[in-house]
């Protein structure tokens, strides 16, 4: 699993967009919003493509972490 | 001077706690005025090459080698579930393919000159160990912790790596006398070992940096208001002891009935902390929020509240309780066995900053840290002596300075 980390919370019109981009990207699991930051989840090892995406729409990646 | 380090893992890419160690340590080498190369693992189809922050960051592509992994590794890998062997296969290939570059490449062909050469725990152990063969360079291996401390029994193989690490190295630089200690009890001789303290950002870490009516907001939104805060932040793993401190809370409440325990951690036991938390009945009381969130707002928890509790098991050194202590908490911490932040905290006298306690007693953790919530003097002079404690001891350009000059000793011929 893969935990991509925002320095910003995603909520509203955004995420759903934002969902609907990633849908088309293998393992993509789901957005969890915090308080002031997001975490986007994939089931899968390779994510460069989504994470072009998610630099594309400006959004700060602060961490990818790796969870086992 | 020239530095290569091998490192499981380095930012953007992080598991766990090393890469905070990696990025923070790396990061005041360059300011002042080291040269750093890093290796390391590449976690999917990462950039393999990279510049962090005036690092240069080598990340070689690793492919999955379970399938000829029997044919030749050691007898209890072979027992592994399929995942964990696929990652031993990666392991061993982010180590050889790197040590190659580093030889081959940068050294052989480019004709690049280094000055030492330092692997951090044995997931890159074996890239520093073949360097240090091929390139004659010093060789520093760092203990952040042992596979005995992580999972007691552990495996044979990963003794060994760690043990070959050991014996290779020119000096071993630990992160609390705590692990000296248990080095020497596993046979490492002591006169090659040297301790260096993790560190935190105390600028960063700052309570300074945080408005009553933005930490009440934040407060508000965890359903805290008011109510007396205990946190928790780490791996909700046996090791960490959250579902101790879950266990010690009825006690806690028969004292401070409006208390909450806030946990901020994911991990194999949040099935068996949801269950306790059910079954002892604090539902009320016990906020868990299993995700991963970013440093500002992790900062945030800390800002929030009234005492931080870590009551691991196992402990080399235990950053967690040096954000808290830099934060301006009072902390209450595990000190049995191998306990780095026994050395951080001062349970007692004029610079107190917390209470030790007995991690595997509920009971114990419930004094201390009822202590704590019932006098606001004490809670105020802790913080106060803690942050003041983290500024003079456990900054990371204090860390930077005290691994450098373990560095030069060896660059200095002096070992």
């Amino acid at each position: 699993m893969k935990h991509i980390l925002i320095k910003e919370k995603i909520n509203g019109i955004k995420k759903k967009e934002l969902e609907d981009k990633l849908l088309e990207f293998k393992g993509f699991m789901e957005i969890k919003s915090s308080y002031k930051s997001s975490e986007i989840v994939f089931d899968e090892k390779e994510i460069s493509e989504p994470l072009n995406l998610i630099k594309k729409m400006n959004l700060i990646v602060e961490r990818i972490v790796e969870y086992r | 001077m020239k530095l290569i380090h091998f490192v499981d893992e380095f930012p953007p890419f992080f598991r766990g706690g090393l890469g905070t160690y990696a990025m923070e340590l790396t990061r005041k080498f360059i300011e002042l005025g080291h040269d750093v190369t890093v290796f390391s693992r590449n976690t999917g189809d990462d950039p393999t090459r990279d510049v962090w922050h005036g690092v240069e960051v080598h990340r070689p592509l690793v492919v999955d080698i379970v399938d000829i992994l029997p044919a030749f590794i050691p007898g209890d890998v072979k027992t592994w579930p399929v995942e964990s062997q696929r990652f031993f296969g990666e392991t061993l290939l982010f180590n050889l393919l790197s040590a190659s570059k580093l030889i081959k490449h940068m050294t052989g062909i480019d004709n690049r000159k280094f000055d030492v050469i330092a692997s951090h725990d044995w997931l890159s152990a074996l890239g520093g160990i073949i360097s240090k063969k091929n390139l004659n360079l010093p060789f520093i291996f760092h203990f952040h912790s042992t596979e005995q401390g992580r999972v007691r029994e552990g495996s044979p193989t990963v003794k060994d790596i760690e043990r070959l690490a050991g014996m290779k190295s020119d000096l071993i630089v630990t992160v609390s006398y705590a692990m000296r200690d248990e080095l020497i009890s596993l046979g490492y001789p002591e006169r090659k070992i040297r301790v260096v303290y993790n560190g935190v950002d105390t600028e960063k870490y700052d309570p300074e940096k945080f408005r009553n009516d933005e930490v009440e907001a934040f407060r508000n939104e965890i359903g805290i208001a008011d109510d007396p805060m205990i946190l928790f932040i780490g791996r909700l793993t046996w090791v960490k002891g959250a579902d101790t401190l879950v266990r010690a809370m009825p006690e806690i409440l028969k004292n401070h009935p409006d208390a909450k325990l806030v946990l901020l951690g994911m991990g194999e036991e949040e099935h068996l902390i949801r269950h306790l938390i059910k079954s002892l009945g604090v539902e009320k009381n016990v906020i868990l929020h299993p995700k991963y969130v970013s440093e500002e707002e992790r900062i945030l928890y800390y800002a929030a509240c009234d005492v931080a509790v870590f009551p691991s098991k196992y402990e080399p050194f235990g950053i967690v309780c040096t954000e808290a202590m830099s934060m301006g908490k009072p902390v209450v911490v595990g000190a049995r066995g191998t306990s780095g932040m026994r050395e951080q905290v001062i349970p007692a006298g004029s610079n107190i900053c917390g209470f030790h306690i007995n991690p595997y007693d509920p009971s114990d953790i419930a004094i201390y840290v009822s202590r704590v919530l019932e006098d606001d003097g004490l809670r105020k002079e802790m913080g106060k002596n803690a942050r003041i404690r983290v500024i003079e001891n456990f900054t990371w350009r204090k860390i930077a300075e005290d691994t450098l000059d373990v560095y030069a000793e060896v660059v200095d011929g002096g070992v």
